[in-house]
């Protein structure tokens, strides 16, 4: 448990991205210190990295600053005397002296701070918000101690549902722009919106289009009062009350920081923490609001046995008992290949080694998987060159997006890949049997026939057979992409996933063994859909070897070594036809490795003492 | 009700086609949807949505940001009465007052049969003609309760039914911009040559206008009623400075503006041709956006230029262009000024016809594609940054200065010049009588002539074009050929020199002369040139309490102070009017004020984003500062009201 999780995305100014400008250090003074900065970066974060901090409410590091609130005004001499500056939008420049205390800063802070709540309703005692507000937190601060405020408050219907995960109380809103800003800019997804004009201003949807972003819960966790409250969480704890601990998200294989928050031993939210490798402190709906199956009805919480027609419950010591009975009865009648052992996705690496522990040197079998026909097969996971979320992301770069639909999917990649196309200038190629949520931010969108996509692939590399119809392609777009290949700076990125669970693998397997082949350097971000397939993979998959451990023979991580290229792949094959899964044995990686299936590996039995014994 | 018809659908396609980017239609399709059904149904803003490829949402967000949109239903005639400060100094308040009680309604409510609606607006734009109103954004002026009653029975008649269409229809001219294909390629150059001589001699329009020693620059055709057609405009030497500018280069052109010190007329008054320098080099496109969202209180001068000189405008945008490198222009039109929006139309179409706008103007290669374009009620529209916004589609919410100055971050985030009708409109004389000619007009610092309305308390109320300098205050508020004196020969009591912004003038400012540099120093603008004029008889606590509601009406909402402080010191006037002071009360209205604009000084600090904010504090400064009296007196008897007898107040939760 580590109770000093950060969460809340005001602590973690100095965990901003990286300004993409030059490094150039320059020289300012806040408060009488001289500090440095990087050219372009804002005053805010220069000042929060140096232990200022300075109050704000609509800047949010990981967006674009909007200078709304105006909480963060401080004065600023940039050499024409000391003026009034919000610190979120201004970008650090050599000899700028600021102050952060002086009595003008304090008195316009102290200013807008009562503006902001002489329309607040404060009923932070009823507030979700309370404790860990922002509004509140700066009241106490430095709040007054009195309203001046007289006239009767503005007042709105309480709670309006602006999805079905997230409530509005317009009343406690101040207008930010923290929660629209994510909707549009970072979700992609502008649903809600500001609306009417001045004093009127409240964030609202349209009449009966509700805010249904993948994304909303995150609107939640920004918001930097009590306006937007989650269904799952509301009322249900305070702050203070709820003990935390840093995880990663399982619901898919992004893997994203989470802060799992409970109380009295219930879990009652997910919080997405910041880290610049993942998720950048975003999570989707799927993954923050998951965490309900845990305390489920309908989990099973204790083992059940079947008496025939039912399932009885009984203890865990009989059960585990009748499971080895059942495992020693098979590998002596059957022998142990008659097992095999089907692991969770979801688990740790450490669980994933011990399962396949369990599976190779005490049962003795190798008829092990992570998947459940969902996946790609581990040789080509493992086997491929990596890239990692920030090569794929990485600005300027070119990436070709095979399969997946990314938004369905792998949702935090998803951002991660809009952000690099809309911010980033990524050019992102997508081959795919059907639109998907990133075609709107893709350079080109290549669509094929479905089941063709090795068909397209090859097209693309431009070693389609002479009759090929380039698996459905239209040859302009194809050419388009062809040069925007050849144009790509830097090594090309490919991100590989399955477009259809009715269809083989085979097809993907295919098609990326041709991009592997065909693009120099390409490396690989393979797209699984469960949480920690890649870590059970890692863990279970070397056969003949304890598990974890290196492979004797030239399977697993063992990447094509540069200038080592996969033979072209053989002739095409009429279109839709299935393809025998050997033609990914082709590629080197996977040479000798057989698709891992219940009946075509051998390995022997370790006799030994873990071996389960009979009652 | 419903999504647009097909025709309807077939011209937002058209219109979609003229700008850049499709959002930046959104406005002129809000409009068309409301000519459809009168109001802009739900149904409709999804089609636009479709149309736009935006979410209904950002539809919604824009249309509800603007003040002409109606998402209900209104009556046929939608009544709209002028309670700004020019008005109400001439009754605006009675005259309200008499109109609900003529049509059985208050403002705000439709009568029972649907024909009409009756609003109270802020300033349309004929402040010289107080008190004012608009029937479906078409004017009457110098209202009376007689003639009020008039209106009302002839447009139930129907008797206005071809002078006033139905609510929803706004400008009944559309510009048709030729397809490209079928441009005039070339302009026979004989046909352009014709002019009479020179702009010294045409008649003065002596009832509205006057001017002193020099001939009028801009408004010299004002007293034709036919100088809006573009024969009329060339015979009396129209597009000759855009003949003779396209004979110079460009950079020639703009340094000729520059000599000339043309001052902004917007507002800020900075020099045009300054601000054309500061394009970064290089970067392409660039866009010019003419600023024709006046509607500053009292401010009564582009909207006539619009109406009776488009052509005029029109030329000194095409130079404008010419001279910066624009190959688009944006004429933003006021969306309450239908007249305006026609006139322009219908002279665009004749330029276009004409090859004076579109592809090689007068058979150069210079060519530049003039947009009109309209907006649809918001006041803080008018400043550029929320111009720009707007004309991208976007609720006209300011950007902040720095880093979007618009000649370097403008339109999409191009380089674009922001420029004043009046501005633009006074460049055609410049090229083609020279800077010199320009300069000779006026006083150091503040070249040429401007046009000035002088409203409010004053025996002739009007717009006059004056030579800078050489006029004062005292000239303009009481020489016979101005403003004629005080309404009643009664005593001044303060002036406003420069718009509903600008800080107070008293008797001891009236002779400074009308020029930038000496009004500045003495704490206020000449601003939009709008003079506004209260004799002894004003409650100040009145005149401040409509000019505060304003901006407050009129924040845009982004930045908190503005928002959130406007509407405190509105709230706090009018419980002061309402008989509902408290002692603190003109404490706290400076502390408000001073944590809008930190010292309220002038030049303003300011804790917002735009000025709008720091606006609102002007009137209380000057009022609170120089008429304590007036606000202590209601203040004291309402105190002594209630501690005689007890009186509940509305007191809200505290904080
Ligand atoms: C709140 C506000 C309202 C403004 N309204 C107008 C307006 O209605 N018309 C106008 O031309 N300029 C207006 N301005 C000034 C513009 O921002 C801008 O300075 C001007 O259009 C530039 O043109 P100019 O340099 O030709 O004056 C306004 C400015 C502010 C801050
Ligand atoms: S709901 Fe919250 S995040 Fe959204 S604008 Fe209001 S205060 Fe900001
Ligand atoms: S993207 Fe995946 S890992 Fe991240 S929050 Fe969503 S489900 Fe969890
Ligand atoms: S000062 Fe007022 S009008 Fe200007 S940006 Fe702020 S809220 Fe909007
Ligand atoms: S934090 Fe800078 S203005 Fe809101
Ligand atoms: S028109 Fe009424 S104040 Fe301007």
């Amino acid at each position: 448990m580590a109770d000093d999780v950060t969460t809340a995305d005001d602590e973690i100014v100095d965990e901003a991205p990286e300004p993409v400008v030059t490094r150039k250090e320059i020289t300012l003074t806040i408060n009488g210190v001289e500090v440095d900065a990087d050219k372009g970066e804002l005053l805010i974060a220069a000042a929060e990295r140096h232990g200022v901090y300075i109050p704000h409410f609509c800047y949010h590091p990981r967006m674009e600053p909007v200078g709304m609130c105006r909480m963060c005004i401080v004065e600023v001499d940039t050499g024409r005397g000391p003026a009034l500056q919000p610190s979120c939008m201004l970008e650090c420049t050599e000899g700028m002296v600021v102050d952060t205390t002086s009595d003008v800063t304090t008195k316009a802070q102290d200013g807008i701070l009562e503006f902001l709540l002489i329309n607040h309703p404060l009923d932070c005692p009823v507030c979700d918000k309370g404790g860990e507000c922002p509004l509140q937190d700066q009241t106490m601060a430095y709040g007054p101690g009195e309203s001046r405020f007289v006239e009767s408050k503005r007042h709105n219907e309480k709670p309006i549902e602006i999805s079905e995960l997230v409530l509005l109380d317009r009343e406690r809103c101040i207008l930010c722009d923290r929660c629209t800003r994510f909707a549009k800019d970072v979700a992609g997804d502008p649903l809600i919106h500001f609306i009417n004009r001045g004093n009127h201003t409240e964030v609202n949807t349209f009449p009966d289009e509700p805010f249904a972003s993948y994304f909303s819960g995150n609107t939640v966790q920004i918001c930097p009062v009590g306006a937007l409250t989650a269904v799952p969480y509301r009322f249900k704890a305070r702050p203070w009350d709820l003990s935390k601990a840093e995880s990663t998200c399982q619901t898919c294989s992004v893997g994203c920081r989470v802060s799992v928050e409970s109380s009295r031993n219930e879990v009652l939210r997910y919080q997405g923490v910041d880290i610049d490798p993942v998720n950048w402190g975003w999570l989707c709906d799927k993954g923050r609001f998951a965490f309900e199956s845990v305390n489920a009805e309908a989990r099973l919480g204790e083992p059940l046995m079947r008496s025939g027609a039912d399932l009885v419950p009984v203890r865990w010591s009989d059960a585990l008992r009748a499971a080895a009975d059942a495992l020693a009865s098979t590998v002596e009648t059957h022998g142990p290949d008659a097992l095999a052992v089907i692991g969770g996705a979801r688990l740790t690496n450490e669980d994933a080694y011990a399962w396949a522990k369990l599976a190779k040197g005490v049962l003795g079998t190798d008829n092990v998987d992570a998947q459940m026909g969902d996946g790609l097969p581990a040789e080509l996971v493992l086997g491929l060159p990596a890239a990692t979320i920030d090569e794929v992301c990485a600005p300027g770069g070119t990436v070709v997006l095979m399969g997946a639909d990314i938004k369905e999917e792998l949702p935090v990649l998803y951002l991660r890949l809009r952000h690099a196309a809309v911010n980033d200038g990524v050019k992102l190629i997508e081959i795919t049997p059907a639109s998907t949520g990133l075609s709107r931010y893709a350079s080109l969108t290549l669509v094929h026939r479905p089941g063709e996509v090795a068909e397209a692939a090859r097209a693309l590399m431009g070693v389609a057979g002479p009759s090929s119809d380039f698996g459905g392609v239209d040859s302009d777009t194809l050419a388009a992409a062809q040069a925007m290949l050849d144009r790509a700076e830097g090594p090309v990125r490919v991100v590989v996933g399955r477009s259809s669970l009715a269809e083989s693998a085979v097809f993907t397997t295919d098609a990326t063994g041709v991009l592997h082949s065909h693009l120099d350097d390409a490396r690989f971000l393979v797209a699984l859909r469960r949480g920690n397939v890649r870590g059970a993979l890692d863990m279970v998959l070397p056969r003949a070897c304890s598990p974890g451990g290196s492979p004797s023979t030239p399977v697993g991580r063992t990447s094509p070594q540069p200038g080592q290229r996969c033979p072209p792949p053989p002739g095409s094959t009429p279109p839709g036809s299935c393809r025998p899964p050997s033609r990914v044995a082709s590629a080197p990686w996977c040479s000798s490795v057989p698709t891992p299936s219940a009946t075509s590996v051998t390995v022997t039995w370790p006799a030994g003492p873990s071996k389960p014994s009979t009652p | 009700m419903a999504r647009l018809t097909p025709e309807n659908e077939a011209l937002a396609g058209r219109i979609i086609a003229r700008y850049p980017r499709p959002k930046s239609a959104l406005i002129p399709l809000l409009h068309l949807a409301q000519e459809q059904d009168g109001y802009v149904s739900d149904d409709a803003m999804t089609h636009l949505a479709e149309l736009v490829g935006i979410t209904p949402a950002e539809v919604l967000g824009t249309c509800s940001f603007y003040e002409m949109f109606k998402r209900e239903p209104v009556g046929k005639f939608l009544v709209n009465i002028c309670t700004n400060i020019s008005c109400v100094l001439l009754g605006a308040d009675d005259l309200l007052a008499h109109a609900e009680q003529r049509l059985g309604v208050t403002a705000g409510e439709t009568t029972a049969d649907g024909t009409f609606t009756l609003e109270g607006v802020e300033c349309i734009a004929a402040c010289t003609e107080a008190p004012c109103l608009q029937v479906n954004y078409r004017y009457r002026c110098s209202v009376t309760a007689d003639s009020f009653d008039g209106l009302i029975d002839d447009l139930a008649s129907g008797q206005l039914d071809g002078e006033i269409p139905p609510h929803g229809t706004v400008a009944r001219i559309r510009q048709v911009i030729p397809a490209r294909s079928r441009r005039r390629r070339r302009l026979a150059r004989a046909r352009c040559c014709t002019s009479v001589d020179g702009h010294r001699q045409r008649r003065q329009w002596r009832h509205l206008m006057a001017v002193s020693d020099a001939a009028p620059i801009i408004t010299a055709r004002f007293g034709d009623p036919e100088a809006h057609t573009l024969d009329r405009y060339r015979q009396t030497g129209g597009y000759e400075g855009l003949r003779k500018a396209l004979s110079m280069t460009p950079a020639a052109v703009a340094a000729e503006v520059k000599d000339a010190s043309l001052l902004g007329r917007g507002g800020a008054g900075f020099p045009a041709g300054v601000k054309w320098g500061f394009c970064p080099e290089g970067v392409w496109p660039r866009y010019l956006v003419v600023n024709g969202d006046e509607s500053e209180p009292g401010t009564y001068k582009d909207r006539m230029l619009m109406e009776r000189d488009p052509h005029q405008l029109i030329e000194g945008v095409l130079i404008a262009a010419y001279a910066v490198g624009c190959a688009q222009a944006f004429l933003y039109v006021r969306g309450e000024m239908a007249l305006a929006q026609e006139r322009i139309a219908a002279a665009l179409n004749e330029a276009y016809a004409a090859g004076l706008v579109g592809r090689n103007i007068m058979g150069t290669d210079f060519s530049v594609d003039v947009v009109l374009h309209w907006g649809a009620g918001a006041y803080i529209v008018g400043e550029e940054t929320a111009l720009i916004e707007s004309l991208e589609g976007e609720r006209g919410m300011p950007r902040l200065k720095p880093p979007f100055f618009p000649a370097a971050k403008g339109l999409y985030m191009q380089p674009t010049i922001v420029n004043n009708v009046e501005t633009l409109s006074n460049v055609p004389w410049i090229i083609t009588n020279g800077s010199a000619a320009y300069t000779a007009l006026g006083a150091e610092g503040s070249r040429g002539t401007r046009m000035f309305a002088v409203s409010g308390h004053v025996k002739r109320p009007g717009v006059y074009e004056v030579e800078f300098g050489t006029t004062t205050f005292r000239d303009i508020i009481f020489a016979p050929v101005y403003g004629g004196g005080i309404s009643g020969d009664r005593q001044l009591k303060a002036f406003i020199p420069g718009g509903a912004s600008a800080p107070w003038f008293f008797e001891e400012h009236l002779d400074l002369p009308l020029e930038k540099t000496a009004v500045d120093k003495a704490g206020s603008m000449l601003g939009s040139g709008a003079i506004v004029v209260m004799d002894e008889t004003t409650d100040v606590v009145r005149a401040c309490l409509s000019l505060v509601r304003f901006f407050s009406h009129e924040s845009c909402g982004k930045c908190t102070p503005c928002r959130e402080g406007t509407t405190w010191l509105e709230r706090i006037l009018s419980r002061i009017m309402a008989g509902q002071g408290r002692a603190s009360d003109v404490d706290l209205l400076m502390d408000i004020s001073d944590n809008i604009s930190p010292g309220i000084a002038w030049p303003p600090k300011q804790t917002t984003i735009c000025p709008l904010g720091p606006s609102a504090v002007s009137p209380i400064a000057s009022a609170v500062r120089r008429f304590p009296e007036e606000f202590a007196a209601l203040i004291d008897a309402a105190v002594a009201a209630r501690t005689s007898t007890p009186v509940s107040i509305t007191v809200g939760s505290h904080g």
